[in-house]
This record gives structure tokens, sequence and C-alpha cells, in this order.
């Protein structure tokens, strides 16, 4: 369950082992399909939802304690819980994709978002990806026209959403050649 | 000499020491007649001296003619035939008592070397005991081991204490969970994978593409902006 692979890059010679399988190192670093970036997407979208969901419980509580006789819970109409979800769901990408290059829907399924340069994505690539995911989703079909494997969001940005599977655990060791 | 074989070698040795061996019994049976000789001489003691010397001095006599006149070949071969059975006699009868003596001292004379020696020290200084392990078959000293019977002699709360404080079982039960859960995530990513490439596939086919995607995918990332380098890391390429 474990490989090393070698390479020289920049007059450094970079040696990382992995804990990628055999069978999924042929696709590792290539732009990942639709599918996975849907499931990816659901995982995310629930875990927004919960976020959604303990925010409301925590509002509600709040109003609770504040005035126990005159508690019942809080009603909001759609655009607010959509701003709300949207407001969400925009922090939640782009602290994910600034902080570790993957929310956690990506890490799931493995995957990891990066620059043109196959950097993790800046706070401000990040911040642009995540509004227009969220203003445009749909973008997402893109994936599957794309011969590149890319959404609407990597073609305006340059950015790319590739299988990466043991970028946690590796372990780099880098030495001048 | 070098010519011959080994087994002729052999031959010409042992007759050698054989002959070795008849000669030295022919000196022990030749001293001890003339010994028995002597003890008879002086038994006869003192007061039969006189009547002694003359047959003494007639046997020294006949000796003397005996030995400057020439006997006679077969006489001489009998009495070294008999001299070297009275040595051999002689001989295997000193070296079983010497034998006895030495076996009736030797377990008294080791016990006192062995208590003048530190063996452990001595073991310690002059033996490799590594190599000496070396030679060790474990596995048939593992068979003859009663693993039962030292089970039946441990204490089983102490010893779930050993596996559940100094084991530290929990921590291993958790990271043997942790290895299924990551085979399971595994799987999940392995089949999504899969179902990218069908997916993939089933469009190329609808858009009349002729060039696989996977194809494609590998060809925009290796002359785009990013390419895999297979172990989920990306190299600039622009």
């Amino acid at each position: 369950m474990s490989g090393a692979t070698s390479g020289l890059s920049g007059g450094k010679l970079s040696v990382r082992l992995t804990a990628v399988p055999p069978e999924a190192r042929p696709y590792q670093g290539q732009r990942a399909g639709m599918i996975s970036r849907l499931l990816a997407s659901a995982i995310d979208l629930v875990a927004v939802a919960g976020i959604i969901g303990a925010g409301y419980l925590a509002v509600s509580a709040v109003m609770f304690l504040w005035s126990p006789s005159k508690f019942h819970f809080p009603a909001f109409d759609r655009t607010w819980l959509l701003a709300a979800g949207g407001a969400v769901l925009f922090c939640y990408l782009s602290a994910g994709w600034a902080m570790n290059g993957r929310t956690p829907g990506d890490f799931v399924l493995g995957l990891r978002v990066v620059n043109y340069r196959g950097e993790r994505l800046r706070v401000t690539g990040a911040a642009l990806r995540a509004a227009l995911c969220v203003v445009f989703p749909i973008g997402i079909l893109w994936v599957a026209v794309s011969r590149a494997n890319r959404s609407v969001a990597d073609v305006v940005l340059r950015t790319s959403v590739i299988y990466a599977w043991g970028d946690d655990s590796v372990l780099t060791m880098e030495r001048r050649h | 000499m070098q010519d011959l074989p080994e087994n002729a070698r052999r031959t010409r040795a042992q007759q050698a020491a054989e002959s070795a061996l008849v000669a030295a019994d022919v000196a022990i049976g030749i001293g001890d007649g003339a010994v028995g000789f002597a003890r008879s001489v002086f038994r006869s003691g003192r007061p039969l001296l006189d009547s002694v010397v003359s047959p003494l001095a007639a046997a020294a006599r006949t000796a003397a003619a005996r030995t400057a006149a020439p006997v006679s070949d077969r006489t001489g071969q009998e009495w070294l035939r008999q001299a070297a059975a009275r040595g051999r006699q002689d001989r295997e009868a000193v070296t079983s008592a010497v034998v006895r003596l030495v076996l009736a001292r030797v377990p008294g004379l080791t016990n006192a070397l062995l208590d003048q020696l530190d063996l452990t020290a001595l073991v310690a200084e002059r033996v490799d005991i590594n190599a000496v392990a070396a030679q060790l078959d474990v596995n048939a000293i593992a068979q003859r081991v009663d693993v039962i019977a030292i089970l039946k002699q441990m204490d089983p709360g102490e010893l779930t204490r050993y596996l559940v404080e100094d084991m530290d079982l929990p921590a291993v039960i958790q990271s043997s969970t942790g290895t299924i859960m990551s085979d399971a995530v595994n799987d999940v990513r392995m089949q999504s994978i899969g179902a990218d490439e069908r997916l993939n596939r089933a469009v190329d086919a609808i858009l009349l593409r002729n060039l696989t995607r996977r194809k494609a995918a590998q060809g925009a990332a290796g002359s785009g902006p990013t390419t895999g380098t297979g172990d989920g890391t990306m190299q600039a390429t622009t």
C-alpha cells in the first residue's frame, strides 16, 4: 500500500513516499472526471447543510434562552436561506481550497484543486473560484463535455481538479543536485 | 613414496607401529625377567648367598657362553616370543592400572579445577556465543516447549492489564480500524474513477470523438498548464 517515486525538477531530486495503491497511481495528477467531482460536491453540500442546520439550532437556542415564554422556531424565507447557504458555501469552499487545496468532500474522493502551476490556490484564487461555483454551480457539468475534464470555473480561472490521493501522507525529501 | 596409494602408506605405517610395539613388549619382557631373577636372588637371603654364588657364577658363565657362542635360531625366537608375551602382559597390566588410577582421580581433580575457574567469565571471554547460537535449531527447541503449561502459570488478570496498558491495545484496535476505513475510502475512490472513465467514454462516443478522453486529458495536462507525476503531485510545464 505504499510506493516511492522520484523525479528531477528544478535542480532538486525529489523522492516521495506515498500511500497510494498501485492500481490508483496511474491516475494521480490527472484531472478528475465529473462523477468524482459531483460526489465530492454532494458531500460538501451535505456538510454545508449540516452547518446551516447547526446554525439554525444555535439561533433557536439563543432565542429560547432570550425569551422562553415567547419562543417559537424562527422562520426564514427562501431568499434568506439561499443567501445564508451561499455565504456558508462560499466560506467553506474558500477556506478548504486556500488552506488545504481540498474541501472535506474532495478529501473523501481523493481530489485536489490546483492552479495553473499545479500549486495550491491562493486566498484570492480560492475565493474567486468559490464565488464562481456558488453563483454558477451548473458549470461543473462542463467537465463531462470538456476534453480536459475542466469545469467552467476551471476554464475561467485556469485551475484544475486532480486526483491526488496520497498527498496528506507524503514524506518529501529534497536535496540539492 | 608419494606415488603410493593412501591405503598402502597406512598399511606400512601400521606395520611399523606394530613392530615397534612388539619390540617394546620384548624389551619389557626382558626387563621383567631380569627383575624376577634379581628378586629371586634377594629372596633367597643371605644364608644362601654362598650356595647361590656358585650357581650364579655358573649361570653367568652359561649366559656368557650362550652369548659368546652362537645360539640356534629356534631357541632364540622362542625366548623372544616368551619375553614378548611377558612384556605384553606387563604393559597391559600397567596400562589398566594407570587407567584405573586416572579414572578414580579425575572427578575429584576436575571438581577442584573447576572450583578454581570462573567459567562464566571464561566462556564470555573466549566463546563466540553468537556463533554457537547461530547453530541452534530454534524451531526444534520451540517444539519442545510446553506453551500450555506456561500459559497455565500466568495470571489472566495480569496478562489483560499488560495487553491493555503496556501494549496499548486500544491504539492497536484504533489503528486497525483506521486501516479498514482507509481501504473503504480507497474503494470508493477507485469506483468513482471507474465511473468517471465510463462517463467520459460515453460522452466521447456521443460526441463522435476519435481521441479518447484519457489521452486528451493526458495530452492537455502535458501540453497545458500542468502535468501529473503519477503520485498525486503536479509539475509546472509552462
